[in-house]
């Protein structure tokens, strides 16, 4: 069973159409808010400097990192593994015992059927070890970032930390017994060129969560 | 374009979760916008249909050449073809020959919908439209296309003598399970010797076996992505799909009783 924290999303402010204030409480995302939380800012710029001093230091944006990692493969590798031994175990079935299937011919048949399906398998998720091992993740004060290069292409997916809504924890049966996680960040509903950026297998999954955590409650402040 | 048009061969083999989960968030918030979807859906079934079924149509499958074209039909081609009757006999060849996986498309979308309401994971008919148009007009035209093939091709004689019959013997297994006194044409089927097989007729049937395991997939990806089922409630939907080729077999035999 696939664990997934979608409470987590929720209370982090995540549904499309609420955030959560520093005191916990939702508010709804309607222009007033929005028009609030402007005029919230106006009044403490009035007041003084200091506000404003950390206003900027949270309005820099960061070229280094606040958090930077690699993907864990080990949860790909043993789907590989497990792929690959379940598809030797049913040849050698077939292939030991063929007139339980109806004949030499037919076992044939099935046996060319799983050894093509194992191939095709076993090649997805070489090809996708293989990425997630060029792939970076990086968390800035601004931005969160996906990346990876391999055979001279790149690709590159930024959201706006103004654009998160909330995140998602989701942690699979072998992702349990290795200790690792994934972290799906969400963005909310119309702008669908945005969408969502995923954090797969990684190593160290709450320290992620608390990086996002800080940098989403920093936002909230500008 | 060029990029969409080469990866969408490697979707279909290794990637058809990518295929499935494409639009699977889209949302229909009103009944204009789903049936909109429905229509597009429907037009790239169609197409792949249409590509299915005017290749065999062209090569002559079901073309009747004797037939004339009904007066109405002659009086609306009459302006745009030369010859109605040959407009008419190429028409009727290519509803013949879309007609059987237009049944089992239909007949797909009846029994894979009709599992996922019965386990209450249903996000609505559309999803399940979009599913059963990726399943059907791209694996299940692929069996299509092989058993056709099988069946034509002068050097495969062994695999057409199989495949009829598997599919006779399909038949009586239901036949003698209701205890009905009814003769297939043909008659019960004899064994065939499969020593005879060769290399083509053995590449064919492993053709029609991944086709049919990628069709059961991309279904069970439409039930877990789409409709959000859980593995359970997915392999039930799935489940219902594998069943329907016995509901039909068991209703041809019902109906021809009565």
């Amino acid at each position: 069973m696939t664990k997934n924290t979608t409470d987590e999303t929720e209370s982090e402010g995540g549904s499309s159409d609420s955030i959560t204030d520093q005191s916990g409480e939702r508010l709804p995302q309607t222009s007033e808010n929005s028009a609030g939380r402007t005029e919230q800012l106006e009044v403490d710029r009035g007041r003084g400097q200091e506000r404003d001093e950390t206003t900027l230091a949270y309005n820099d944006s960061s070229t280094e990192p606040r958090y930077e990692a690699m993907p864990a493969i080990r949860p790909v590798l043993i789907v590989l593994g497990s792929v690959l031994g379940a598809g030797l175990v049913g040849i050698g079935v077939i292939a030991s015992s063929p007139t339980l299937f109806g004949g030499p011919e037919i076992a044939e048949i099935l046996v060319s059927a799983i050894a093509i399906l194992v191939a095709v398998i076993g090649l997805r998720l070489a090809s996708k070890a293989m990425v997630l091992s060029r792939t970076q993740y990086a968390i800035y004060d601004d931005t969160f970032r996906r990346e990876y290069e391999l055979f001279y292409r790149s690709q590159s997916r930024e959201i706006p930390v103004e654009k998160l809504r909330g995140h998602e924890y989701s942690q699979g049966r072998i992702q349990s017994l290795l200790g690792i996680g994934s972290v799906r960040l969400l963005t909310a509903g119309t702008n669908r060129s945005l969408g969502f950026i995923e954090f797969e297998h990684l190593d160290d999954p709450e320290r992620v969560r608390e990086e996002i955590r800080a940098v989403s409650t920093h936002e909230e402040f500008e | 374009m060029a990029t969409g048009l080469l990866r969408w061969p490697v979707d279909v083999l290794a990637r058809p979760k990518v295929l499935v989960a494409s639009r699977a968030d889209e949302e229909t918030d009103s009944v204009a916008h789903a049936i909109v979807t429905s229509l597009r859906i429907s037009v790239f079934y169609f197409a792949n249909l249409l590509l299915y079924a005017l290749p065999l149509t062209i090569a002559g499958f079901g073309v009747v050449n004797e037939s004339a074209a009904p007066e109405g039909f002659a009086a609306f081609a009459e302006p745009l073809v030369n010859d109605p009757d040959a407009a008419w006999q190429l028409s009727s060849a290519l509803v013949q020959n879309s007609a059987f996986l237009f049944v089992a498309t239909v007949l797909t979308f009846v029994t894979f919908h009709l599992g996922v309401v019965l386990t209450r994971s249903s996000d609505g008919i559309v999803r399940s439209l979009r599913t059963v148009s990726y399943s059907t007009g791209i694996y299940l035209a692929v069996m299509f296309t092989v058993v056709w093939y099988v069946a034509t091709a002068p050097g495969i004689r062994v695999a057409d003598e199989f495949l009829l019959a598997l599919q006779a013997e399909f038949f009586y297994f239901f036949i003698d399970l209701v205890g009905v006194n009814l003769e297939l044409p043909g008659g019960r089927p004899e064994a065939v010797d499969l020593g005879r097989l060769t290399r083509t007729g053995q590449a064919m049937f492993v053709v029609l076996l991944l086709s049919a395991v990628y069709y059961l997939y991309v279904l069970y990806l439409g039930a877990r992505i789409s409709h959000q089922s859980t593995r359970l409630e997915a392999i039930i939907a799935v489940f219902f799909v594998t069943i329907s080729p016995a509901i039909y077999v068991l209703g041809v035999i019902v109906t021809s009783t009565l």
